[in-house]
């Protein structure tokens, strides 16, 4: 099975890191949408089906936290699973998130293997249910 | 907040992010040794605010910035200067996320700016190098220069 995936972050520089590291480890990407910020990520989740969200925080037009909250304000959206990937280390601000829902937090720098035990755990959850 | 100063704290996360992200090894030297090549330069700063507030700043020759943001996406070196631009914001941004838990530790949320980028010329170059929080960074045959400037406790 592949896999629709968004990667919501203001920098071109890592939505392409992480396309290429989703490319290395094999992960299998059916669609890659990319957004330069919240509200294209949102428009993007509107007209797509999308199994996971890469999403950084500190984004211009809309924040990653603004669009996390639009999320889980639509009964649809909500469901779909959410890694913050940023640059961002408050404890705080994770534990803030993880109550919201994200599922998981990769702090930049990342790993290729890092995010890759990030993928597998998250899409091997949902194709058991 | 850490006991160490946030000059070293702030060196040592340059240089190691620098390394880790862009393949970019560098060693600190003394401003009087400031020997910057031809030009242009790109100048990128952000601020923080929270319990405290701060602005950081990175800047280097834009040949050097291409070089960098070649190295973070593993590709061949072009004369996109836009990527390059943008590989140096997120250089900045990383460095700035982990600055900040390394100085004033994991607990505290920061808001951050979004990076702001602009192209300088050799004179505005020289004048950065010796401003107050400056540190002066060398990489192979460039320079890089480092800026801080964190609210006193």
């Amino acid at each position: 099975m592949a896999y629709n995936i968004l990667v919501v972050d203001d920098s071109a520089t890592i939505r392409s890191v992480i396309a290429k590291t989703l490319e290395i480890g094999e992960v299998p990407v059916s669609e890659l949408f990319q957004a330069g910020n919240g509200q294209e990520g949102l428009d993007i989740l509107k007209n797509n089906w999308v199994d996971l969200v890469f999403l950084d925080i500190n984004m211009p037009v809309m924040t990653g936290t603004e669009m996390i909250d639009r999320m889980a304000a639509d009964g649809i959206l909500s469901t779909v699973p959410v890694v913050i990937v940023s640059t961002e280390g408050s404890t705080t601000r994770m534990d803030q998130l993880q109550a919201k829902g994200v599922r998981a937090y990769l702090r930049k720098p990342f790993t290729p293997e890092g995010l890759k035990e990030i993928v597998d755990n998250i899409l091997e959850k949902a194709d058991e249910q | 907040m850490s006991n160490s100063n946030p000059e070293e704290i702030y060196s040592d996360t340059v240089r190691e992010v620098l390394e880790s992200m862009a393949f970019v090894f560098t060693d600190p030297v003394d401003a009087s040794e400031l020997a910057p090549g031809p030009g242009p330069f790109f100048k990128v700063s952000m601020h923080y605010t929270g319990p405290q507030k701060g602005c950081l700043g990175l800047a280097a020759p834009v040949s050097l910035a291409i070089e960098m943001g070649a190295n973070m996406l593993g590709a061949d070196e072009s004369e996109d200067t836009g990527l390059a631009a943008d590989a140096l914001k997120e250089l900045l941004n990383i460095i700035c996320g982990q600055f900040l838990t390394r100085y004033y530790g994991e607990t505290p949320i920061f808001d951050l700016s979004v990076p702001l980028i602009q192209e300088i010329e050799r004179a505005e170059w020289g004048n950065l190098a010796t401003t107050e929080g400056a540190l002066l960074l060398e990489a192979d045959e460039s320079q890089i220069i480092a800026s801080y400037s964190v609210e006193p406790a």
